[in-house]
């Protein structure tokens, strides 16, 4: 009876909206269509398509290609392509050759990619910037790759920062990007792969592999994952990465976001899988651990010592990060016997004047740091940094001085703001962050039995987290064969196998010398 | 549906949770007042104690720079009341914030109250209550111990714990005081054989003091004079089941601290009879105790023997006779010296505690219990009663460690 009763109630407030659209029936139609023998039917049919001259930079051009003696049209988007290209290579020697050839592919220096009489597929080509040629009675349809795409060269990595090793970034351009992939891996087995994910847009997506590395079902699975999206566009990897996710509202990341190559490529060669889309200056890497998103770059970079000491730090940072707040308002409220006599009296006194409740306190700070962050982040350029500093000092200075709130407080907030930086990954920085809130509500309500209780709360719900099959803290648990890569790296030459939990191929790295 | 069952049981679980705890005996640290002392005294009405309270203001010395405030460092306030527990809220009255134990570091009790025989009674309150400590030290003062807190004004450290964990904790280390924790205190009379010393203390000077040899005084007999507090902290005071029977001097209780193995006596500096010819009469020595003492026990027969090896490094201090130590010859005598000195200093020392206090002031009994296949033939035995017969035998296994600079007589 109940269940009924919220049945029908869902029902009612649950319901799909109904438009009513434009069908575009005939268009489809059209585009299923071939192209005609007849030269104006096919300057109709495309101007037709593209809107012309409405769209103004879709352009058409008419001539007469003088060794053939029958007219012809070229069609292109002037932002999209190459111009001098098209002119030298394309419409000067088809307007100025004069021996008698019966060829297109013999006058034109610039390559034939291919042949093709569909609409649909001519259309979809040119959107891409190629530039297609029509020529009186022919049946055929030449399409040049003539692509040229503004865009940014290929930088410095500005999210990522690291002080030794490779400091290129990936950019917005496909090409380059995937360049800067083969340049690490001179591999034929590495595999550069497009899928078409979405149907308006036609936004398409690089599946990069090694063929010989990556377990055939893992793969599978995300392209089946890659295939189901029914959507008008995807317009950027980060947007992608959203998709894939299995648990999307979840506060933790499962997937891994970089935008250094050098990372992808230590993927690739584990056997992971990594995801490449155009306009979007980073890459996926699919599945991501725990340990993935924890580790930087230059931890393997410099020698074992060092690297072992600033993973050392890091692990301390994510505590701190996480319990300092915490951790403070649950001695100070319900475990004073824990503070040390000097250090009670000190809190004690300096509070003595602070109107608010220690909470109250904590989480005003909190608050106003991420402010200053974010704040931080937003500002344009020019005043950014100072801003940054002066607003947290003066914050902080004057709060102090004003009696809201007491000086022990800005120690506390000042070294878990600060802890927080070095967690570098961007998506693990913000869940370390948002769960730090959680932990100061449960220190405030039920003091360190509240921090412990979600703790381990937290820890079952990471364990049971997963990334495309793999468990969010493998290989340590469960247990895999791995490289040994998780809190404390061996040297290099005692990582012999690539990650279990991936089942790669070829498990071996290097043999035992 | 499924959300809201969900949401339904997370309810339940939190329901659940909070009526087990939750944030209802929450405080603030600064709507506290925190007693650092705690004195106890007989009352004039009967069945009741006069309890006294010092205060710490945590305003004071708390602050750098800008923001110190005028106010006194502390509050002392007595009153008559039935235990120290429910005092709490009677002084309230007086005190504005809510009272707390939570960093209570002495008790100090008037050797009336601790010469009672319900003392023990009075003190037991401390083991329910949940914010004292049992590392809070137990003190005996002759003086009334209200009177105690109003006449201790320490010249240097104006903040009271201050004060007293570095009087405390040096005086221990000194081996001065004994190490008199409340833990300590409520283990031995539980196990009812050995006896207890809590540390003496007093802030009333006796004029006209007697003077006496090395550090052979009960509290408030050193004779100092200057500007200074004169609070003084030295010698214990000696518990039999509880109970206050009898009072042992600064030297006393450096030897008893030497015996016992379950405090942290480190090193101290001591003064040991010169066997060398000259004026001087003795040298300084630093005596350091780096293991636990060798204790063998004869339980067979009716006079029971106990053997006790002390092993002891020494490092000489001072040289008034300007021996010459590389000498085999003058390191002999050195150390037969010591020796001779430790060996007779502790065996008078437990022989008059035997004799007057009727038992052995560190936990002995611990050592004998090994010699009993049960619990049974232990209690046949009867430390307590056995114990009074015993012959107790000291030797020190002297290692000099380092003889000092080695002087040159001018002209050699």
């Amino acid at each position: 009876m109940r269940k009924k009763f919220f049945k029908s109630l869902n029902k009612k407030f649950n319901t799909e909206p109904q438009f009513s659209e434009q069908s575009n029936a005939k268009d489809i139609e059209l585009k299923k269509q071939d192209i005609n023998l007849h030269y104006e039917r096919n300057i109709e049919t495309f101007k037709a398509i593209f809107s012309i001259p409405k769209n103004v930079d879709v352009k058409i051009r008419e001539f007469t290609i003088r060794s053939l003696k029958c007219r012809a049209f070229i069609i292109y988007i002037s932002t999209m392509v190459d111009m001098d290209q098209v002119q030298k290579s394309i419409v000067e020697p088809l307007i100025e050759n004069e021996q008698p050839t019966g060829k297109i592919q013999d006058i034109v220096s610039f390559p034939v990619a291919k042949m093709t009489t569909n609409i649909g597929d001519i259309t979809e080509n040119i959107t891409r910037g190629i530039t297609a040629l029509f020529v009186d009675d022919d049946d055929q349809c030449y399409i040049f790759e003539t692509t040229k795409i503004q865009g940014r060269g290929i930088e410095k990595s500005n999210n990522e920062v690291i002080v030794k090793g490779a400091k290129e970034a990936f950019n917005e351009r496909l090409a380059d990007n995937i360049a800067l992939v083969r340049k690490k891996i001179k591999n034929e087995n590495l595999i550069v792969e497009a899928h078409v994910v979405t149907k308006r847009s036609r936004n398409d997506v690089l599946i990069v592999y090694e063929k010989d590395l990556v377990k055939d079902e893992l793969l599978q699975k995300i392209k089946d994952r890659l295939a189901s999206f029914e959507t008008d566009s995807i317009l950027d990897l980060s947007i992608l990465e959203q998709y894939l996710e299995e648990r999307p509202r979840s506060l933790f990341p499962t997937i891994l976001n970089t935008e250094r190559p050098d990372r992808a490529a230590s993927f690739i060669e584990e056997g992971h899988i990594v995801l490449l889309m155009s306009n979007s200056p980073n890459c996926l890497v699919l599945p991501a651990t725990f340990w993935a998103l924890f580790h930087s770059p230059e931890d393997h970079y410099l020698r074992t010592p060092y690297g072992n000491f600033i993973r050392f730090l890091r692990v301390l940072a994510l505590f701190i990060s996480l319990f300092a707040s915490s951790f403070y308002i649950a001695i100070t409220n319900y475990h004073v016997g824990m503070i040390p006599p000097d250090l009670l009296m000190a809190m004690a006194g300096s509070r003595e004047r602070v109107p608010f409740p220690s909470v109250v306190e904590i989480l005003m700070m909190e608050l106003a740091f991420e402010l200053i962050r974010e704040a931080g982040l937003r500002v344009p350029s020019p005043i950014g940094p100072t801003i940054g500093i002066v607003g947290a000092l003066i914050l902080g200075q004057a709060a102090v001085q004003a009696n809201i709130i007491s000086p022990i407080v800005i120690i506390v907030i000042a070294l878990s703001g600060l802890s927080s930086f070095i967690i570098s990954d961007s998506s693990m920085n913000f869940a370390i962050r948002m769960s730090r809130f959680l932990f100061i509500f449960a220190a405030g309500l039920l003091g360190i039995y509240g921090v412990a209780a979600l703790g381990i709360v937290g820890l079952f719900y990471l364990v049971s987290l997963k990334s495309f099959g793999t468990s969010y803290f493998a290989p340590m648990t469960p247990h895999f064969f791995s490289g040994k890569d998780l809190l404390i790296r061996p040297v290099p030459m005692k990582a012999m196998f690539r990650p279990g939990y991936l089942k790669p191929k070829d498990m071996v790295k290097q043999r035992k010398g | 549906m499924k959300k809201t069952k969900t949401i339904c049981r997370i309810l339940l679980l939190l329901v659940i949770v909070f009526s087990l705890t939750g944030c209802w005996d929450r405080e603030e640290l600064e709507d506290r007042s925190y007693v650092i002392g705690l004195g106890l005294d007989r009352s004039p009405y009967k069945g009741k104690i006069k309890v006294t309270m010092l205060l710490a203001n945590p305003e004071v010395g708390s602050m750098q720079g800008g923001g110190g405030s005028t106010e006194k460092p502390r509050e002392i306030i007595s009153f008559d009341a039935s235990d120290f527990i429910v005092a709490k809220v009677t002084a309230n009255a007086i005190i504005s914030r809510l009272i707390s134990y939570d960093l209570l570091k002495i008790i100090v009790v008037s050797e009336e109250l601790a010469k009672d025989p319900n003392f023990f009674h009075i003190i037991y309150g401390a083991v329910y209550d949940k914010e004292i400590r049992m590392n809070a030290y137990l003190a005996v003062s002759e003086e009334m111990a209200s009177e105690y807190f109003l006449k201790n004004r320490p010249k240097m450290e104006t903040r009271p714990h201050k004060y007293f964990q570095y009087m405390i904790e040096h005086g221990i280390e000194n081996g001065l005081i004994p190490d008199s924790t409340l833990l300590r205190f409520f283990k031995t009379k539980e196990s009812g054989t050995d006896l207890f010393l809590a540390m003496n203390t007093s802030a009333v000077r006796k004029k006209n003091p007697k003077f006496k040899g090395e550090n052979e005084y009960y509290a408030g007999q050193v004779d100092a004079t200057g500007e200074m507090d004169d609070t003084q902290f030295i010698g214990s005071a000696v518990f039999r089941n509880g109970v206050m029977i009898g009072k042992l001097t600064g030297q006393e209780t450096s030897i008893v601290n030497t015996l016992d193995d379950t405090t942290n006596i480190n090193d101290f500096l001591l003064n040991i009879p010169n066997p060398f010819p000259g004026k001087q009469k003795s040298f300084a020595a630093r005596v350091m105790k780096r293991e636990n003492n060798k204790v063998k026990m004869n339980l067979k027969g009716p006079g029971p023997k106990i053997f006790i090896t002390l092993p002891l490094k020494f490092e000489i201090m001072s040289n008034p006779s300007m021996v010459d130590f590389s000498k085999k010859k003058n390191q002999e005598i050195i150390k037969k010296e010591i020796a001779r000195h430790f060996k007779i200093e502790h065996e008078k020392m437990l022989r008059k505690v035997q004799r007057e206090f009727k038992g052995a002031p560190f936990p002995l009994s611990y050592n004998a219990r090994k010699y009993f296949g049960t619990i049974q033939e232990y209690k046949k035995f009867n430390w307590n009663k056995s114990y009074l017969n015993a012959d107790i035998y000291v030797k020190a296994d002297v290692e000099i460690v380092d003889y000092g600079r080695v002087t040159k007589k001018a002209g050699n």
